[in-house]
């Protein structure tokens, strides 16, 4: 797990698990075309990982800037897990979920407002 | 080039030269000569290792050959036209194309289709000229030639990547020849011009290619339109590609216009390529029909049809004023865009109430699609998230500031509006890198 982790440039990744073993994906600072391709790495590590396949949770409450370029691994992560039926939860600062509002595609994830929230929601699923 | 100089020249290449000078025989001469070719191989690797320009490239080796390795080089390009570029010769900088089917059947051409090196002995006390010519398909070239009384010509062939991409060909005056260990020397030049001619023309290839799709892919020049004005600013990311990411255009004609505004998710060259699919989808999905929601609709399928996930978030406005020019009615839909702003006449400021999927995620999306109208000194704002997103040392620009300073701009018009907001957006930035900043603007004409 350490090898994905990331603390080069303005965005920092850490990658954890949940006590189901569920990935957690956590990341902090920039999003944007300079630092998108560790976000990309970070969580197709996880989607295709050779295990048992499992809900994702992306945790973006440490995101300072989300830039529209950050949608696309994580549209490319979601299409990796529908394959499997699992789904990736992202956790959304109110900023972000104004940014996926205008682009129409908050359907497309479960958002929630705290990890917490997505730790639950990942142990009742 | 006058008799009195190629004499001159003569004289300074019988003593400077490297290449078979027969008459060489102590061990003295013979190591002496030795070095020269190690400092001339050594000049030709280093000096056409840095360049990139195929002219440099070609004058650079010409100045570089003669007079140390021979008295007279021309060098021969083939080019994708199915031409000849010959450059050299007395003049270094002289230059002329031949159409290749000119040289057919010559040793010129043998040596390009073979991509073997031939060495020609030239009859001293006949005529020449016809053993030249085979070599030196160009009469101004070909007197040179003959003038300088050769006992041989050298044609090298130059190959680079598996295929030959021209000839060098070397001529040594006076009666003079190219001994054999001479010509393996000339070889090994001609090996390394290869490379550095290639990797130039490569380069230029790449730079035309680049700059013929940039001038494509370039904003439009605004059409004048019946009944209202249009403006649009376009600040490129500084960083990248002037290509991608952010784009506009303006379609229709008489009273019936199309103003779109788009972001392609990315930079650089599959941007670029992205942008220009989404302009031309969007270009011919409005001769079918014209309605905002519906060109989206078609635009988002197509982009959907290949398998890339990036997006593409647009705006698009169907604009038709009114006959006295007093009003328009705009049917307006979105795809992930944010929504245009309009800034009435009398200060009131408002974002349009409407919402969208971004193109290309997801097939067969419904667009909605909202109608406004705008009357006379209101001005219709579309903008990218290059705006909202700009980031200074205070943070970044915000939707909030955006909308706090318009006001003041009330029936400015979209000229002074865009310039406005540009400007505004800038100071914000304060020097600072940002996204790709592009604003459209439109209003009925007064």
């Amino acid at each position: 797990m350490d090898a994905s982790n990331s603390t080069a440039g303005r965005l920092q990744l850490f990658v954890t698990e949940d006590e189901s073993g569920s990935p957690v994906v956590t990341a902090r600072g920039d999003i944007d075309i300079t630092t998108v391709e560790q976000l990309h790495a970070s969580l197709l590590a996880q989607a295709e990982a050779p295990r048992t396949p499992s809900d994702i949770v992306l945790d973006l409450s440490g995101v300072e800037f989300f830039g529209s370029v950050a949608l696309d691994p994580m549209l490319r992560t979601r299409d990796v897990l529908s394959t499997h039926q699992a789904r990736l939860h992202v956790v959304v600062t109110d900023q972000i979920h104004r940014s996926l509002n205008i682009l129409g595609l908050t359907h497309l994830f479960v958002l929630h407002s705290d990890l917490r929230d997505a730790v639950d929601a990942l142990r009742t699923a | 080039m006058t008799t009195g100089s190629r004499k001159a020249l003569r004289a300074e290449a019988a003593d400077a030269s490297v290449l078979g000078d027969e008459a060489a025989s102590t061990g003295h001469e013979l190591l002496a000569q030795a070095h020269l070719r190690v400092d001339l191989a050594i000049d030709i690797s280093s000096a056409l290792a840095g360049s990139l320009n195929l002219r440099r490239t070609v004058l650079r080796l010409l100045d570089l050959i003669t007079p140390r390795m021979a008295d007279w080089a021309m060098l021969v390009l083939v080019d994708d036209a199915d031409g000849l570029a010959l450059h050299g010769g007395a003049d270094p900088t002289f230059t002329t194309t031949t159409p290749r089917p000119f040289v057919e059947g010559t040793g010129l051409d043998r040596v390009l289709r073979s991509g073997h090196d031939e060495l020609l002995h030239v009859a001293l006390e006949l005529d020449s000229t016809g053993a030249l010519a085979t070599m030196i398909p160009n009469p101004r070239l070909r007197d040179e030639a003959v003038e300088l009384r050769p006992a041989d010509v050298l044609c090298l062939a130059l190959t680079a990547r598996g295929s030959t991409i021209g000839a060098l060909v070397l001529i040594r005056g006076a009666g003079r020849g190219f001994p054999e260990e001479e010509v393996e020397f000339a070889r090994l030049i001609a090996d390394q011009a290869s490379m550095a001619l290639d990797s130039a023309r490569l380069y230029e290839e790449r730079s035309r290619i680049a700059s013929v799709l940039q001038a494509s892919l370039r904003p439009p020049v605004l059409p004048t339109i019946p009944g209202a004005r249009v403006s649009a600013r376009f600040r490129p990311a500084a960083e990248h590609l002037e290509i991608g990411g952010d784009f506009y255009d303006v379609h229709g004609s008489k009273d019936d216009w199309l103003l779109v505004l788009g972001d392609v998710c990315g930079k650089g060259v599959e941007a670029a390529v992205l942008t220009g699919r989404a302009r031309q989808s969007i270009q011919t999905a409005m001769h079918f029909d014209r309605r905002p929601s519906a060109i989206l609709a078609v635009l988002n399928n197509v982009l959907c049809d290949d398998d890339s996930s990036r997006f593409v978030t647009v705006v698009c406005a169907r604009v038709r004023p009114s006959a006295d020019g007093t009003s328009a009615a705009v049917d307006i839909a979105v795809a992930g865009h944010p929504p245009p702003i309009v800034v009435h006449a009398n200060g009131e400021v408002g974002q349009v109430d409407v919402a969208g999927m971004a193109a290309g995620v997801i097939r067969d999306v419904d667009y909605t699609e909202v109608r406004i109208d705008i009357a006379s000194g209101d001005t219709l704002l579309m903008f990218t998230d290059g705006v909202d997103e700009a980031r200074g040392s205070q943070g970044f620009y915000g939707m909030d500031r955006l909308l706090g300073m318009l006001p003041a701009y009330a029936g400015a018009g979209p000229v002074a509006l865009c310039e406005a907001v540009e400007q505004s957006v800038v100071e914000h930035l304060d020097g600072r890198a940002h996204d790709d900043i592009a604003l459209l603007a439109v209003s009925c004409e007064r």
